[in-house]
């Protein structure tokens, strides 16, 4: 099937560079074919071995993009229950065991996803969250809402005081401006926790918007005091 | 299969089949992934060179990028034998 179109020397660099096949042959084939039949009938080029298994690489990329792009434009990610919002960041964050990491969903008013960002990610050093990153996010992308969510490399799904004092910081912050803080997921393994279904997500502002980074906690260290934790720990713990 | 099953599969794939065409390290199939992940495919690939990767690595996806619209406008482009433009 010939088709009007004209390729531009970047696609023959690129098929080029993915393919190994030179970019001479390919603009030789293209003088009388449509180059795009290199992929479907690799023959027609006749490949080394080494092509011909890029060459199958590449249509099994294109079948995978194509499959996923037509899901993604059938399907808005959703949010109606703490199990919804769950199940999304557990695939996002579960099973990572090597460093924690913070991730913020913008929604919208239907509560679909406008967008999904990490904003902290803990290595070595102690991670840290800037609420004013956050906010600027937030309001570039007009969102109605906002929903939390970090994973503990230790694997418990037990929110630690911090987490609960920084939920309530961002809590602070945001409503205010009538941004609603609508959960915060904690991954561990493959498993979440969240604080709208256990209660514990604070409702309301306690004081004024406090904009200091908040550092995320390692949660090794925070687990291991959790084992230690007593009632006169408890109330040296509370502001 | 279930549809969140398919796609998760899918993604998989589409990642394993990345990391052997792009060589890609460790790290930055890590980065790639949870890209895909967050910002979806469209956007991924829209947004290449916003995304927080070494550029050699940006250029190797902005090649995979170069040969997915080139055989995406094919496919689109009307068969000269249905009436388009010669």
């Amino acid at each position: 099937m010939k088709r009007d179109m004209n390729y531009s020397d970047d696609f023959f660099k690129s098929l080029n560079v993915l393919t190994g096949i030179p970019v001479r042959k390919i603009q030789d084939y293209a003088k009388e074919n449509n180059p795009c039949n290199i992929l479907e009938h690799p023959m027609v080029v006749e490949p080394s071995d080494k092509q011909l298994e890029r060459i199958n690489k590449l249509n099994e990329f294109m079948s995978s993009y194509s499959l996923l792009k037509m899901e993604e434009e059938q399907t808005k990610i959703k949010f109606s229950s703490p199990t919804d919002s769950g199940k999304y960041f557990v695939s996002m964050l579960g099973g990572m065991k090597d460093k924690e990491r913070f991730l913020v969903a913008f929604l919208d008013n239907s509560n679909s996803i406008i967008e999904t960002k990490t904003v902290a990610v803990g290595g070595v050093a102690q991670a840290v969250v800037y609420p004013r990153d956050i906010l600027k996010m937030a309001i570039a992308n007009d969102c109605a809402s906002i929903l939390l969510s970090h994973n503990h490399p230790g694997g418990s799904t037990n929110p630690s005081n911090e987490d609960r004092n920084l939920t309530q910081k961002i809590v602070d912050i945001f409503q205010p401006l009538d941004i609603k803080v609508l959960d915060h997921i904690i991954v561990g393994g493959y498993s979440f926790s969240s604080m709208a279904q256990n209660q514990t997500l604070p409702s309301f502002s306690l004081k004024q918007a406090n904009y200091e980074p908040i550092p995320l906690k390692n949660h090794e260290q925070i687990f291991e005091k959790n084992l230690d934790y007593d009632e006169e720990m408890d109330e040296e713990l509370e502001p | 299969m279930n549809k969140n099953l398919r796609v998760k599969t899918e993604l998989d794939r589409l990642i394993e089949v990345m990391t052997w065409l792009l060589k890609l390290n460790t790290d930055d199939q890590e980065k790639v992934q949870i890209l895909v992940k967050q910002l979806g495919i469209n956007r991924f690939f829209s947004e290449i060179e916003r995304h927080d990767l070494s550029q050699d690595v940006k250029e190797k996806l902005i090649d995979l990028r170069n040969v997915q619209t080139a055989v995406g406008d094919m496919n689109a482009a009307p068969d000269l034998k249905e009436g388009g433009k010669a």
